[in-house]
């Protein structure tokens, strides 16, 4: 039996070392991947920022090109018209068109929106005769050079020299890519900027054979729109030579393992810059960057089959995982091997105590039947008789404290016997008042007891003595000064019931159901001069349980009141009240 | 022949040289010719006017212009093998031919750019060698962006005084980037204006020759249609040899028509008529190299005897030596006559040849053109009208060279049919067409 009990706890105290060790170890897991993805977001931010301000970047100094482009033509236009009110000289306008490898066609309209040049009143040339096919439907749209297109466009120059080196770059190489064969001077262009009275200025992009076309137009204060129709693979070519080469990418290590790619209107690849191997085609898209009007239909691509995956801490925390599993699983072995050696220690002790109690038994019931023979002999007045009265009752007393260490191991060994017995239970609670009356009368204690039970019931009589015993002795120590215990029995179906209440201080709510736990006193204190083992209640309710009913604290006005039910067998009330 | 230089005398053909003389700076010498010097009397006549201009011999050799030359070289999956080497030979071949006063750079594509040589002097033709031995070909065809890039490398050291070329080499289509003919004949014009010129080499038959010609003839530029890339060696040679050869760039021609004389058009090069005058462009001349524009006019009936100006031509260029601008005009007159053996006489052939050549030229891009459209017998149609017009001229003029153009015509209009063989047989057609058109020398 003992071996059994100590397999069961032995079985249970790993698992719960296990949970003890595995449960931190889980929440320092679960802790750690939360930070680590937490680590990850916030790379994952940054690299979106940064993404997306590297193709800023390259907005930028497309911007950049346009408002250069911007300064260029208007010092063109100033060179058409030195006299803002002329008008404007077809032959300049021919050569200039030849001279500048920017503009395709340069066209001006009067204030009503009427076509001065190319007009098909004059003499066309070629390219001014396809320029006007093409054309056509942009000069039929109302309103096209009004102020609702008014640029909101280009960047502040500021802006677009400011940034990065990367955009520095850019910088330099756009600049010489408008080194053009007439470019002015800046103070030459800031001097042409006075003379011509530019109202309204802006960028128009239009669809012209499938094909876009930038035009950049500016309106005089007569109302006089001069457009420029740049030249579109110009442009594209200026834009790509804006970009840097592979050379250029390998040598100041742009872009590793990636590549940005400048996808026009209809959706193709103009270029694509960057260290990366592969077919362009199935390098996954990260980030996506519509370019500012005039391109406003282009766009540039990230293109990378991931970033550097993220310095993962995984490492790091795996490692503090490692030490931390390591140092629980130490502690837990510890733990373990010491609860083991408690176990067997209190199994030990339990097993000692039980031999004890039961070697003690029968030296008991021998002084007890010796003492009851020579209280046979002695006179009833005598002195001795007395002395003998005193012995009976204390060995009563040790009998009853050693059989609730006996019950107390067998209960905790779950050995459930019960011996089942026709008998009277007022006689049989009637026995163990007898047996506590010297007590109870050396401290004045009288118990009354009432009931209307007439038949015997089948119960254990020992067991329920024990009970009654337990029950009794609280009242003994705790309740002295109560005067009366009063002890109620009845019956109800198959269940009989005892109880017993006395008037001493009575047991405060909260400990109510305290009580019933092992080794619990309501008073430690030795000084107290209440001796107790605290496990009377405890064995009384397990008793109770054990034999079908129960016990519990009943609220009363005064004392304590105990009510203890136990189970009597199939004999209703209806066989009873018809014998 | 003999008969030439009598009618010379006799006629008014007369042709008034430069103002500035013809001292021994004179770098281009232009003459103005009319296929038919003699016209019919009484009725319209057509008839064509060469302007013919001619880069004049160098007297030193070492003294030639500086040449500022950006290679653009496809180094895409489709070089791979015996393409990229002969290639790469052919251009350092090439490029041992420069010395320290020219420039060079060196751009290859794939579906990326890089400049492989950023434009420099050519001092150290070992490193140049050696970088240009290390291009290997793999990836797509970024056309657009390496001949943006190639120009831009040009574009540090652009200088009207050096011969600024872009030599592309590609053998594929162009498929990263811009990509359509018309896309590369703006970047062409645009370049053209700068003072670029662009020569494209078609190598294989992988190529779009549409593109190709349409980018080199914005500029005046060269085109070739290399087959085998061991040709490519003796073609990189003859390309430099022009680049090394230019004598005078930024050629503007206008021609004024008189007298009622009206220009019809252009044969092979693109020009403005607007009314009686006529606008057109050359990006360079070469030394010992003519090149030639042929003109259309119709000329109002007149009386018999009687002898007209039919034009005047103005022609301004920079000259490369000189390194300015100089300008040559002259005028073009014509006499009339009923006599028919008189007017047969006088007959300038090798004008007439030229005019012939070039519109016989013209049959055969229109006989592309239908071919295009997939109308195979109209285009047959055409190359045999076109070989039954050189076999008349050939005959009245004596000319071998239109026989044997004629020749060329019956085996075009046999070839054309030839399904299989179109996609070189069109190359080389268009490879002819701008030859003839630009006067190519190789």
């Amino acid at each position: 039996m003992g071996l059994k009990l100590m397999k069961r706890s032995l079985d249970k105290g790993p698992w719960l070392i296990l949970v003890l060790i595995v449960l931190p170890l889980v929440i320092v897991a679960g802790l750690a991947f939360n930070l680590e993805e937490k680590q990850q977001q916030l790379f994952g931010h940054q690299v979106d920022a940064l993404l997306e301000s590297r193709l800023s970047d390259v907005d930028d100094q497309f911007q950049g090109h346009f408002l250069r482009l911007e300064q260029v033509l208007s010092q063109s236009v100033s060179e058409l018209a030195v006299n803002p009110n002329s008008a404007y000289n077809v032959g300049l306008i021919r050569e200039l068109i030849q001279r500048n490898p920017y503009i395709e066609q340069i066209f001006i309209l009067d204030a009503s929106q009427k076509l001065l040049y190319p007009s098909s009143d004059t003499d066309l040339r070629l390219s001014e005769k396809r320029f006007l096919e093409r054309t056509q439907s942009l000069f039929q749209l109302p309103r096209l050079f009004s102020v609702q297109e008014e640029l909101d466009l280009v960047p502040k120059r500021s802006e677009a020299e400011k940034s990065s080196p990367y955009s520095a770059r850019l910088q330099i190489s756009a600049q010489q890519e408008l080194k053009l064969p007439s470019a002015p001077s800046h103070t030459k262009l800031s001097a042409a900027a006075d003379n011509v009275d530019v109202s309204k200025s802006g960028w128009i992009a239009w669809f012209a054979e499938s094909e876009l076309q930038q035009v950049y137009w500016q309106q005089n204060n007569q109302g006089k729109v001069i457009g420029f129709a740049l030249n579109p693979s110009r442009l594209v070519s200026a834009l790509i030579n804006m970009l840097p080469d592979k050379s250029q990418v390998e040598r100041e290590n742009l872009l590793p393992d990636a590549a940005i790619r400048l996808v026009n209107n209809r959706g193709e690849q103009s270029y694509i810059w960057g260290q990366i191997a592969g077919s362009d085609e199935n390098i996954p898209l990260l980030k996506k960057h519509s370019l500012s009007h005039p391109l406003s239909s282009w766009h540039v691509e990230y293109l990378s089959y991931g970033i550097a995956p993220a310095p993962t801490g995984w490492g790091g925390k795996l490692l503090w995982l490692l030490l931390t599993a390591c140092v629980l699983g130490v502690l837990g072995w510890l733990v373990y091997r010491e609860q083991t050696r408690a176990m067997r220690l209190a199994e030990q002790r339990v097993n000692f105590v039980s031999q004890i109690s039961h070697e003690l038994k029968t030296p008991l019931t021998n002084i007890r039947l010796y003492t009851e023979m020579l209280q046979d002999q002695v006179d009833e007045n005598d002195t001795a008789e007395r002395y003998l009265q005193v012995v009976d009752s204390e060995s009563l007393r040790l009998t009853r404290l050693i059989d609730n260490v006996l019950n107390f191991s067998r209960l905790q060994k779950n050995v459930n016997h019960i011996n089942r017995q026709p008998c009277d239970l007022v006689h049989c609670v009637s026995q163990c008042v007898d047996a506590f009356r010297p007590a109870f009368d050396q401290k004045g204690l009288s118990v009354r007891i009432a009931s209307d039970l007439k038949q015997s019931l089948t119960i254990d009589a020992a067991l329920v003595q024990q009970i009654i015993n337990n029950l009794l002795s609280n009242c003994e120590k705790y309740a002295a000064n109560g005067q009366f215990i009063d002890i109620n029995i009845w019956r109800e179906r198959s269940n009989a019931f005892v109880r017993v209440q006395d008037y001493g201080e009575g047991i405060s709510l909260h400990e109510q159901e305290k009580v019933f736990k092992d080794f619990y006193r309501t008073s430690n204190q030795l000084t107290d001069g209440i001796t107790g083992t605290g496990i009377g209640l405890s064995i009384a309710r397990k008793l109770a349980e054990n034999h079908g009913g129960f016990l519990k604290v009943e609220a009363s006005a005064e004392g304590a009141c105990f009510l203890l039910c136990i189970e009597c067998g199939g004999e209703g009330e209806d066989e009873n009240s018809a014998s | 022949m003999k008969f030439l230089r009598f009618s010379s005398l006799l006629v008014g053909l007369v042709v008034l040289l430069p103002f500035s003389g013809l001292s021994s700076a004179q770098s281009v010498e232009m003459s103005l010719n009319l296929s038919t010097p003699v016209i019919p009397a009484g009725r319209t006549h057509k008839a064509f006017i060469k302007i013919s201009l001619e880069g004049m011999q160098q007297s030193r050799t070492e003294d030639r212009v500086a040449a500022n030359i950006a290679l653009v070289l496809d180094k895409s999956g489709s070089m791979q093998g015996e393409k990229i080497q002969q290639a790469r030979e052919a251009a350092i071949m090439a490029i041992n031919r420069l010395n320290k006063n020219d420039i060079v750079s060196v751009v290859t594509y794939d579906s990326q750019v890089n400049v492989v040589i950023p434009a420099t002097k050519v001092d150290d033709k070992h490193s140049l060698a050696r970088a240009i031995r290390k291009i290997r070909a793999e990836g797509n065809t970024a056309l657009f962006a390496g001949v943006s890039k190639g120009a831009s490398e040009l574009r540090k050291f652009l200088e009207q005084n050096k011969v600024n070329r872009v030599i592309l080499l590609s053998d594929g289509l162009a498929n990263v980037g811009p990509s359509n003919p018309n896309d590369l004949g703006r970047l062409g014009l645009s370049l053209a204006k700068e003072g670029m010129s662009v020569t494209t080499i078609g190598l294989g038959l992988g190529y779009n020759e549409d593109l190709m010609t349409q980018l080199a003839g914005f500029s005046d530029g060269n085109h070739a249609f290399v087959e085998n890339a061991s040709d490519l060696q003796k073609i990189f040679q003859y390309e430099f040899g022009d680049v090394l050869s230019v004598v005078a760039q930024g050629v503007d021609i206008r021609i004024r028509c008189l007298n009622g004389v009206k220009p019809l058009r252009i044969l092979g090069r693109e020009a403005d008529i607007v009314d009686n005058s006529v606008h057109t462009r050359m990006n360079q001349l070469y030394s010992n190299q003519e090149k030639f524009i042929i003109l259309e006019v119709e000329v109002p009936a007149q009386m018999n005897s009687t002898e007209i100006s039919v034009a005047n031509v103005d022609i301004n260029y920079t000259d490369m030596f000189q390194q300015r601008g100089t300008r040559l005009n002259g005028s073009i007159k014509a006499a009339f006559s009923e006599s028919e053996q008189e007017v047969q006489q006088a007959v300038d052939t090798k004008t007439y040849e030229s005019a012939a050549e070039q519109v016989a030229n013209e049959l055969n891009r229109e006989a592309v053109e239908l071919r295009d459209k997939g109308d195979i017998s109209g285009a047959k149609t055409v190359l045999e009208k076109s070989a039954n017009y050189l076999e008349t001229l050939g005959q009245s003029l004596a000319s071998p060279k239109l026989l044997q153009q004629k020749e060329e015509a019956l085996k075009d209009a046999d070839e054309v049919q030839d399904d299989a063989q179109w996609n070189k047989k069109r190359k080389e057609l268009k490879e002819r067409q701008y030859k003839r058109s630009n006067q190519q020398s190789y």
